[in-house]
């Protein structure tokens, strides 16, 4: 098992991928329950100054909600009750597990994840979401967060240019967590190569408590192996090795499986009310991305 | 391009085993992949498995390098536009009796002359030939090269197929003698493998190839026919008539004597097997036997036999000396008509032989010629001092006096000849090799020279005095004539003509069947003669024989072509291994650093 860091923070995002991504919003679900300081539309009834109904004043209630021409004709003390905007939990769970230390360049899929995870977390950051980042193998890293304003996006991607790979993965400690946690957005990138349950997490993580979102990382490489003839695979993760003979037909087979395996995934996120999305990293995040997170209803 | 060394390329043999290694011991690359997960729930059946040759550059390294040592092992040369390797041709051709056998057209010797023929067509520039008789004995005809295309083909076309027996161990000893390390050589034995088993080891270091004609023809023969004069003055003739085939035959038998008809039968005679027959006949010249009808080998169905002198030798003794034991023994001799004079006569008629005894005039008569005890002052020797003490060697040199002893003569000194014409050879020698008695030519005339006085010997006493004089007028005359001889027998040196009238030459070989009469002095035949027939126990047999097997061939000559080789390329080649072995060890050294992650 290797560990190998990161390369330094500042490459991960330069100013003009930032000035973009500035309009970009979080969508967090309505239902989700968060502070009263944020940005998100909820669909809790509080007091708030936009009118949409009334409530028998209570003691201890805010003052300055009171309805005093409800009182002027009715000789009661009634609250105004109406929507209000507020802040959501993020929590960007971060797999650096060895097998994402794989590819080159833009492609290498720890990389990608570490500036899929900056660009989430920075929005998150700027809608004044709590944000916190949990990187995972088979137990929880140090976290970064909780975080709230975008002040703090230096230090999140310092903290990420800090992480490294290594490890195998499993879900379970991310999933016992997630149980234990308030509840929020839950973002999950990793490329699912683990040794845990999906479900289980997922379970974990059920709505309405939770709004989960899948980002399945794959490598090119890992659709389409350019692999052939004799050959012997040793797993980044457990150091196994397998001899096999990759011809046309084993590529076929094992294409058919991937397909497979990708597609239980999907469905399982389905199942339990998340966000499933499958993303290549060999496309551009600012161009096809984050497009396909729009699209997906991931972002706004 | 050629090869000098064609047995190298067995080396190739290399190139299916190193591709097959490959195949077996495909090397495994070890790559990290982020999981093995998907992988190891793959499992494709072994019939869906496709095995083809991994092309990598490993193999193709090994390949060039094998490839590269096995035609340097060839040894190959480029040689200019039109040359070729130099060769040296061995080829025997038989020229036995069966040879003569019809069963191919128009006869086996024919088509193996015809093939000779071809050989020394094909001489390319560089190439040498070696011409050998299949022959009992065998005989080295010549060797030349393409310069000698014309010679040597009139040699095989001089050539006759008329022998009795084939000594191939002989000829493959004179064959494997003309090999040489200069040129690619081989020997080509032309046969119809009628041969004898061989009496010795047959091996040669060049390879051999056998061309062979022929088939398992029946033939019938007289392969015997003799005559022996009886005491009463009849003649006894004998024959034997033998059938080579699987079938019993019945022909007819033809006998005549002078031309006429004295006998004529059916004989039968069983499969494989021979009947002979005798018959009687009063004085005769010349007897004929003939086999009717027709087979492979017409020529053995007839024979020929001379029957004895037709008239006396004359002999002239001129000695200056009477009644001596020369005269008293020659006229003891029977056949020969003796007349004694004291001196030479030119003028006198001429007879067939002319003893001198103590003289030696310088013009010779005509005839055969002993001269006794030459004189000193003769022109036709150098006649040396008188020696004694001498004895004579019991060992003929010429087979005409074989049977004569004359190791305990007592000479009683002698003058020895000091310079002895060429055409003189010894026929008994002394302890000290000087001749006592020589045979050949003197002045063209057959003569036989007695180099001792025999009234100062005690020859006369001795029972080699008559047989010595009896040898050596038969030596001259036709009683020294077998009345047959082999085919392909040389002449003997009696002035004889062949079966068809021409005078026969000197030195020329009895090829064709007949009767080679004896000529006079006109070329008139003078009766008797020696007859040449072809029936033989071994040559009538045209039955099929595989040819006889060699022994293991001593390790092959060591060709080292000098002439015309070309640019040999094996040096080249061998660099061009070097080189790929060298690129396959940086190769396999860059392939051994570790896998990178991908």
């Amino acid at each position: 098992m290797r560990s190998r860091t990161t390369s330094n923070a500042k490459d991960l995002f330069d100013a003009a991928f930032l000035a973009r991504i500035d309009r970009l919003v979080l969508n967090a679900r309505r239902h989700l329950r968060g502070g009263l300081s944020g940005e998100h539309q909820s669909r809790r009834r509080l007091p708030a100054p936009t009118f949409s109904d009334h409530r028998p004043y209570s003691v201890g209630d805010d003052l300055r909600h009171l309805d005093w021409r409800a009182y002027a004709r009715h000789e009661e003390l009634h609250l105004k009750l109406g929507e209000t905007e507020q802040e959501i939990n993020v929590v960007i769970a971060l797999d650096c597990s060895a097998s994402l230390d794989w590819g080159e360049g833009d492609e290498h899929k720890g990389r990608y994840a570490l500036r899929l995870a900056a660009m989430l977390g920075y929005l998150a950051l700027s809608a004044s979401d709590r944000t916190e980042i949990w990187p995972f193998t088979t137990r929880l890293g140090k976290p970064f967060g909780p975080a709230s304003s975008r002040s703090r996006a230096p230090d999140m991607l310092r903290y990420l240019g800090g992480l490294g790979w290594g490890e195998r993965t499993s879900l379970d400690a991310l999933a016992h967590a997630v149980r234990r946690h308030s509840g929020g957005m839950l973002v999950l990138i990793s490329d699912l190569w683990s040794g845990g349950d999906l479900d289980g997490l997922l379970r974990a993580a059920a709505p309405p408590r939770w709004q989960s979102v899948v980002l399945h990382l794959l490598h090119p490489a890992e659709i389409k192996p350019d692999l052939a003839g004799p050959l012997e695979l040793e797993d980044s993760e457990t150091g196994q090795i397998i001899t096999i003979d990759v011809d046309d037909v084993a590529r076929k087979e094992y294409h058919q499986r991937l397909v497979k395996w990708v597609r239980a995934a999907e469905n399982t996120c389905k199942q339990r009310g998340a966000t499933y999305a499958g993303i290549r990293t060999d496309r551009l995040l600012e161009e096809s991305t984050l497009p396909f997170l729009r699209r997906r209803g991931v972002l706004s | 391009m050629t090869f000098l060394l064609p047995i190298g390329l067995l080396a190739l043999l290399a190139l299916p085993l190193i591709v097959a290694l490959h195949l077996v011991r495909q090397r495994r690359t070890r790559r990290r992949v982020p999981t093995t997960v998907l992988w190891q729930s793959v499992r494709v059946p072994p019939e869906q498995r496709q095995r083809n040759l991994p092309l990598t550059l490993l193999l193709l390294l090994h390949l060039l390098a094998a490839l590269a040592l096995a035609l340097a092992l060839a040894n190959p040369a480029l040689l200019p536009f039109g040359q070729n390797i130099p060769t040296h041709t061995a080829l025997v051709l038989d020229t036995s009796t069966s040879m003569a056998a019809t069963d191919e057209s128009p006869s086996r010797f024919a088509a193996a002359q015809s093939a000779a023929l071809a050989a020394i067509d094909d001489l390319g520039e560089n190439d040498t030939l070696a011409l050998v008789t299949l022959s009992d004995p065998p005989r080295l005809l010549a060797t030349g090269g393409a310069a000698d295309r014309a010679r040597l083909a009139a040699l095989v076309e001089g050539l006759a197929p008329a022998g009795v027996g084939a000594d191939l161990a002989g000829a493959l000893h004179i064959a494997n003698g003309t090999l040489s390390t200069e040129r690619q050589q081989r020997i080509v034995i032309l046969t119809d493998t009628s041969l004898a088993a061989p009496t010795a080891p047959l091996s040669t270091p060049a390879p051999l190839e056998w061309r062979v004609w022929g088939n398992s023809a029946p033939n019938a023969a007289i392969v015997a026919f003799a005559s022996r004069r009886l005491p009463a003055g009849d003649i006894a003739l004998y024959a034997r008539v033998a059938n080579y085939s699987d079938a019993s035959l019945a022909r007819s038998l033809h006998l005549s004597v002078d031309g006429d008809t004295r006998d004529e039968q059916t004989i039968r005679v069983p499969a494989g097997g021979s009947e002979e027959r005798t018959w009687y006949v009063q004085a005769g010249e010349v007897a004929e036997l003939a086999l009717d009808g027709e087979d492979a080998l017409p020529g053995d169905d007839r024979a020929v036999l001379p029957l004895g002198r037709a008239r006396s030798v004359r002999v002239r003794l001129i000695s200056g000396q009477p009644d001596t034991a020369l005269e008293r023994v020659l006229a003891a001799l029977p056949g020969y008509n003796v007349t004694v004079a004291s001196a030479y006569d030119p003028a006198a008629p001429p007879v067939d032989v002319t003893v001198f005894n103590g003289m030696l005039p310088a013009a010779l008569p005509s005839g055969a010629l002993i001269a006794v005890n030459p004189p000193m002052d003769t022109v036709h020797f150098v006649v040396g001092a008188r020696v004694s003490g001498e004895r004579a060697v019991s060992t003929a040199l010429d087979p005409a006096f074989a049977r004569i002893d004359l190791s305990s003569v007592q000479w009683g000194g002698r003058h020895p000849l000091e310079s002895i014409p060429s055409t003189l050879q010894p026929a008994l020698t002394t302890d000290t090799s000087a001749p006592l008695v020589l045979r050949g030519l003197l002045a063209d005339r057959p003569a036989v020279v007695w180099a001792f006085d025999v009234e100062s010997s005690n020859l006369p006493a001795k029972l080699a005095f008559p047989l010595l004089a009896a040898a050596s007028l038969d030596a001259l005359t036709t009683g020294a004539l077998p009345p047959t001889l082999p085919p392909g027998s040389l002449a003997p040196p009696a002035p004889l003509s062949q079966p068809d009238g021409r005078p026969l030459p000197a030195d020329a070989r009895l090829t064709d069947p007949g009767l080679y009469r004896l000529r006079d002095e006109q070329g008139q035949p003078s009766g008797g003669g020696v007859a040449v027939n072809l029936g033989d126990d071994v040559e009538s047999n045209l039955l099929f024989r595989p040819p006889p097997e060699l022994m293991a061939a001593p390790a092959a000559l060591d060709v080292q072509p000098t002439a015309a080789t070309g640019w040999r390329m094996w040096p080249l080649l061998v660099w061009l291994a070097l080189a790929a072995l060298a690129a396959e060890w940086i190769y396999h050294g860059w392939r051994g650093r570790p896998a990178r992650a991908s």
